[in-house]
């Protein structure tokens, strides 16, 4: 449903071209979690930036449904990684949440009864008149991720969304996450510079090389659902694609790709 | 005794000081009493005055100027910021006038005010509003430049739309840099004030100061200037308590960080 061919992005600062993503094509079916992982540095964000329509690639396209991204759609939504600077602080929790909602399609009553739904989605229900300042940062992350619930658009896009969490936190969220993903219906774009995060989560993995980033292989993650830190963690295949992974990243020859890395594994 | 009074007595302490200097210094003939009555003679004529009715009255008719003054200060200052914020065309069109304008001294144009309004509430008015329109028109213009990124890429995601990402997004997350501007200007219109009728008033503080001079009661010129510094104070906590009221998302999310 959604396909992107021949993604590149370059930036011109002062004359000096930087290449930040050199040419990316890849598709997202309905209903499938696809990790894009790569070193840091490696034009993630940008890729994620033009996949959403708030950034136009400098060649290529993002097409979904048949027609060119040009600006955000609405079939679309966006996790940020850094939540402090995502949500309104000058909004409560549930108003926060009520932004997502307030673009003017629904009555009060309807955009109420979801925020509140997505609320509880992401346990914090309680939380409604508490300001996001006055959260700890993994609760402001699913604050951030109950917004994008409440969108409901069929495609969430996040950028390395439990990136700035600790472990214990973060472990607690990709399950929370899984649990809400698995429940509902919806594909999922996850960009991380976590290997193992990629693993875990996804049905399939992209994995990127160093800037001017290329699709380097890719990755069918043959794990099953649901998954458990530990047991999912500990099974041999989850090593195997991850030390797959590991190689591929830091591969010097990109040209040549280890066997294990191949599609389809 | 809580640490917040504790601060402020703390506080007192140098004004105590100050006070009896001021009491001591004329009594001792260090200087001229002519020049510089002893504290206790100028909070007498302050306490008659009060009494009286005169000084209230006088820093009535200065708030009232100050506050006329402020009000359309501010209408205009943040409604020009956020027009120029906004459209580009129009901060192309403006900002060098800003530019111009902004860096003279406002006092300057008190004889502009005063040949084309003449001497009465208007000129103080027109001259107060003036003065005080440029920090809360550039905290209002630079408040919404310097929204995060962040927030314009969220709004875009949610279709909020122009008039929406406005008023949802930007003016809120402008408005700690507006107060600013309020803040900033709330002083210098009150310096306006008693300028303006210092220079050319028929009643105000200002006035009542000159006249108290001119006429040699100089304890009672002490206890108008007195007065200016304490109606300064006042306003200032007033528009505090304000500012305290509607932005107390702000502090909370600011002292969280340096936490």
């Amino acid at each position: 449903m959604l396909e992107v061919r021949g993604l590149r992005k370059v930036f011109d600062q002062g004359g000096t071209q930087t290449v930040a993503v050199g040419n990316i094509s890849f598709s997202l079916g309905e209903e499938e979690f696809l990790a894009i992982v790569g070193p840091s540095g490696c034009g993630k964000t940008t890729l994620l930036r033009c996949v959403a329509g708030l950034s136009q690639p400098t060649g290529g396209q993002v097409v979904l449904g048949g027609r060119p991204v040009v600006e955000p759609p609405p079939e679309m939504v966006l996790v940020f990684q850094d939540y402090t600077r995502s949500l309104c602080p000058w909004r409560k929790v549930l108003g926060n949440v009520l932004l997502a909602l307030e673009h003017g399609v629904l009555t009060r009553a309807q955009q109420r009864r979801r925020a509140m739904d997505a609320l509880r989605l992401v346990a914090l229900e309680g939380f409604e008149n508490h300001y996001p300042w006055q959260l700890s940062g993994g609760m402001q992350q699913r604050l951030q991720i109950a917004r994008a619930l409440a969108y409901r658009a069929r495609i969430m896009l996040m950028d390395e969304p439990f990136g700035s969490l600790d472990a214990l936190t973060r472990a607690e969220l990709e399950d929370q996450f899984l649990a809400i993903w698995g429940a509902a219906t919806g594909s999922i774009l996850f960009v991380t510079h976590d290997i193992e995060e990629a693993v875990y989560l996804a049905d399939r993995v992209l994995i990127l090389g160093p800037r001017p980033s290329e699709v380097v292989a890719e990755l069918a993650i043959a794990l099953p659902r649901p998954r458990h830190q530990l047991h999912t963690r500990a099974d041999p295949r989850f090593v195997e694609y991850r030390n797959a992974i590991f190689t591929r990243i830091w591969a010097k020859d990109t040209a040549s790709a280890p066997a294990a890395a191949g599609r389809g594994a | 005794m809580g640490p917040g009074s504790r601060r402020m007595l703390r506080g007192l302490v140098p004004v105590a000081v100050l006070a009896a200097a001021w009491e001591a210094a004329p009594r001792a003939g260090l200087v001229d009493p002519a020049f510089l009555p002893p504290a206790g003679a100028v909070l007498g004529a302050w306490g008659d005055l009060a009494w009286s009715g005169e000084l209230p009255r006088q820093v009535l008719v200065t708030a009232r100027a100050w506050a006329q003054g402020f009000v359309l200060a501010a209408v205009l200052g943040i409604a020009g910021g956020l027009v120029m914020a906004f459209l580009p065309t129009a901060r192309a069109m403006f900002s060098l006038v800003v530019e111009l304008l902004r860096p003279m001294p406002s006092v300057a144009i008190i004889p502009i005010a005063i040949l084309v309004l003449g001497l009465g509430d208007a000129m103080k008015v027109a001259v107060i509003a003036y003065a005080a329109l440029w920090p809360i028109l550039l905290n209002s213009l630079y408040g919404v430049d310097g929204v995060e990124r962040r927030l314009h890429d969220v709004a875009r995601t949610f279709h909020l739309g122009r008039w929406r990402t406005a008023w949802r997004i930007l003016l809120p997350a402008a408005s700690p840099l507006i107060a600013t501007g309020l803040r900033v200007s709330s002083g210098i219109a009150l310096i306006l004030a008693v300028t303006a009728e210092l220079v050319a008033g028929q009643s105000g503080l200002g006035s009542f100061i000159l006249q108290a001079q001119l006429a040699i009661r100089v304890a009672e010129m002490y206890a108008g200037i007195l007065t200016v510094a304490v109606l300064g104070f006042g306003l200032n906590l007033l528009l505090g308590a304000v500012e305290g009221r509607m932005l107390a998302w702000h502090r909370g999310a600011t002292a969280k960080e340096t936490a």
